[in-house]
């Protein structure tokens, strides 16, 4: 389930669990545990780590507020991978827009509106293009997300529709 | 075993494509005994390589070497390197199409009589008639597998989406409101099975049930021994003689070296944009305008419908993505009624995107994210749309060029795809999508989306029929007015776009082009 604040979750967890000390027996554990279930159950334990602020500026290109952070997370960590430098020097910008602005970090800018004011004002740029491009595939191109949004996908593989309910609409 | 025919056997035909025009062809003359070679630059993929996955067919399929958009159209402000939505591939865009399968109109051959001169048009009749097609049309029914009397299937039930687009229809006062004729099995016919209602019509029919060259022309060419294909093979210029009349074609085999095939006779059908290309590409100190281009309108007068997309939100869920993506047609506006401002006609399509297609078109602009793009995706389940299909003026400024310094991997110049709309054009799109927009809010629909056009899956005009030489490129036969021995085979050579989805009268003018060049053959004209 979705935790609005961006500042919980698992980077705090493994900052607390390496200062404790227990960092590499939880990581392991984690390791062999990911093998035997699937991974969308403990999804949220397995978030990759991503600079300040972008996982939040994700969360407000596609607001899908009963998503979960894993599916904005794996796509942003997947564009890092691919675009390191036009996404860090693009954020670092939004981060100098967010402070000259508002006094604070994007991620700590309270209302939604002056959040996405902020990407407003970016969105024509590349890093903003290639970030929105990147979440579009990883929410919408997303298979274990189309159940959420009323999809079924592949169909021949189950007979079409033909039987499943093409034509049952029966409120008109 | 197929045939292989020898680079330097100067008696085959070679055809440039395999698609609905090129694929058609191939079959029609080797079943005169006729001998072929067709050129394909995109690769053999077999019915198991079909997947219900709307970007991976895409990226499988899809023409997406570099070109270019320009000009007004909104297919170059929102898509500038994706000017055309066709597939690269043994079979052409018949592998992705969507199987309507209507005929022209009649006054749509003679739209320049019926309607005058217009400014800023360079409209023209066609060099022939309905009636001289009409023929060809039934065959190509019967050839397609096309619902309705000449193969007695009948036309599709309707799915959910179209029963709510048909009822708000109906509450509106239209009359013509079918689903169909589509080129889309409903029943075994051909020996191909019957419509599942599968859903991913577009990403290729993965049973077979929508006809596509891919498996049947194509391998039935095959089958004869008189045909061979040769994928992954790129035309890059076609080659003529001191009489000016085409000996070759020089292309470029899978591992880019450069091959040549000898050839008695040329067919380019290559698509509107590849089509222009190979022959402005092919210029020489003879034909220094390229080939086949005396009239100078090579690559002029593109056309690809005026078109719009429209979804509509319900109050209750529709899921329109089960069942076919487009067996849903209202034809009352598809005449020539020129009191609502413009002229010819259009015709209203269903049309069902999956989720992942939806979220790239439903707003492609740079403003399409945030909260109300979401909430409408939210809301996706809920959606029934339309596909706006009209006539779309012949402009001469419209046209594919040659880029002046970008050149693809073979070293050609890459095409420029320039695209305004006329006036009229952007008449009948917004009265297309007002009237649209009354059939939904008479079925309750809380919401209704004006989406801006997609890349072009239909593309027409450049290479067009004429009865002078002067006004076009090819005559009533698809034949060049320049060179004899050199045909146009595809939807380039359309003289007007129409008000419908071009690939049925693709396939009339091939089953009509193969008989006439089987007859000029054996007269030993060609």
């Amino acid at each position: 389930m979705h935790d609005s604040s961006p500042l919980s979750g698992p980077l705090s967890r493994r900052r607390f669990l390496s200062l404790s000390g227990q960092s590499a027996l939880f990581i392991g554990a984690t390791a062999i545990i990911s093998q035997l279930i699937p991974v969308t159950v403990i999804a949220d334990d397995v978030l990759p780590q991503l600079p300040a602020g972008l996982l939040q500026m994700g969360r407000e290109i596609y607001p899908h507020d009963r998503l979960g952070d894993a599916p904005y997370a794996r796509s942003l960590a997947e564009l890092l991978g691919k675009h390191s430098d036009l996404v860090n020097d693009g954020l670092k910008a939004l981060q100098g827009r967010a402070r000259a602005k508002h006094g604070r970090p994007f991620e700590e800018i309270a209302s939604e509106e002056d959040r996405v004011a902020l990407l407003r004002e970016i969105e024509t740029t590349p890093f903003f293009r290639e970030t929105r491009s990147a979440l579009m595939f990883g929410i919408y191109d997303n298979k274990t997300l189309f159940p959420l949004f009323g999809y079924e996908g592949s169909s021949v593989e189950k007979g079409g529709y033909i039987a499943r309910g093409f034509n049952d609409l029966d409120w008109l | 075993m197929a045939a292989k025919f020898s680079q330097d056997d100067s008696d085959v035909v070679v055809i440039i494509g395999s698609g609905a025009g090129g694929g058609t062809l191939a079959h029609a003359l080797a079943k005169q005994g006729i001998r072929t070679v067709v050129l394909e630059a995109g690769k053999r993929y077999e019915m198991s390589d079909i997947e219900n996955d709307e970007w991976a067919m895409f990226n499988k399929i899809s023409w997406l070497d570099k070109r270019i958009a320009t000009g007004g159209w909104d297919v170059a402000r929102n898509h500038p390197n994706l000017p055309a939505w066709i597939v690269k591939a043994v079979g052409g865009s018949s592998v992705h199409w969507a199987g309507v399968a209507l005929r022209f109109r009649d006054f749509e051959f003679r739209m320049r009589t019926e309607n005058g001169d217009i400014k800023g048009a360079n409209m023209l009749d066609w060099p022939l008639s309905y009636e001289e097609l009409e023929p060809w049309y039934v065959k190509a029914e019967k050839h397609m597998g096309v619902t309705g009397p000449s193969t007695g299937m009948p036309y599709h039930q309707w799915h959910n989406s179209f029963k709510v687009l048909a009822t708000g229809a109906q509450r509106i006062g239209y009359k013509e409101i079918q689903s169909g004729p589509m080129a889309i099995n409903t029943q075994p016919y051909d020996s191909r099975p019957g419509c599942m209602q599968i859903g991913f019509c577009m990403q290729g029919c993965r049973i077979g049930a929508k006809w596509s060259t891919l498996y049947t022309d194509i391998p039935r060419a095959e089958a004869t021994g008189n045909c061979e294909v040769r994928p992954q093979s790129m035309a890059l210029r076609i080659e003529h003689d001191a009489r000016g009349r085409v000996t070759g074609v020089v292309y470029a085999d899978a591992e880019g070296n450069q091959q040549h095939q000898k050839a008695r006779v040329v067919c380019v059908a290559g698509n509107s944009i590849e089509s222009p290309r190979l022959l402005l590409n092919s210029e020489s100190s003879t034909f220094k305008d390229g080939l086949a281009n005396s009239s100078g309108q090579v690559g002029r007068n593109y056309m690809c419908h005026t078109t719009a997309g429209i979804y509509a939100v319900l109050p209750k869920p529709i899921h329109m993505y089960r069942g076919t993506t487009c067996a849903g047609i209202i034809s009352d506006e598809s005449y020539n009624n020129t009191s609502r401002g413009f002229v010819g006609g259009y015709r209203l399509e269903i049309l069902s995107l999956g989720l992942p297609f939806m979220s790239a078109f439903l707003d492609p602009t740079p403003q399409g994210w945030g909260r109300a793009f979401a909430s409408r995706m939210e809301r996706y389940d809920h959606m029934s749309g339309v596909w706006l299909c009209g006539e779309d003026l012949p402009m001469e400024s419209n046209r594919i060029t040659l880029h002046g310094t970008e050149k693809d991997q073979y070293g050609l110049p890459i095409p420029v795809v320039h695209k305004d709309d006329h006036a009229f054009d952007t008449a009948m799109r917004n009265h297309g999508v007002e009237q649209t927009r009354k059939c939904y809010e008479a079925v309750g629909a809380t919401e209704v989306i004006r989406l801006p056009s997609y890349p072009a899956s239909h593309n027409m005009g450049t290479n067009r029929m004429s009865a002078k030489d002067s006004d076009g490129v090819v005559n009533k036969w698809g034949q060049s007015h320049d060179i004899p021995n050199l045909f146009v085979s595809d939807g380039s050579q359309f003289t007007t776009s129409g008000g419908q989805n071009p690939t049925l009268t693709i396939v009339a003018l091939a089953l009509r082009q193969a008989e006439h060049i089987g007859a000029l053959m054996n007269q030993r004209a060609l």
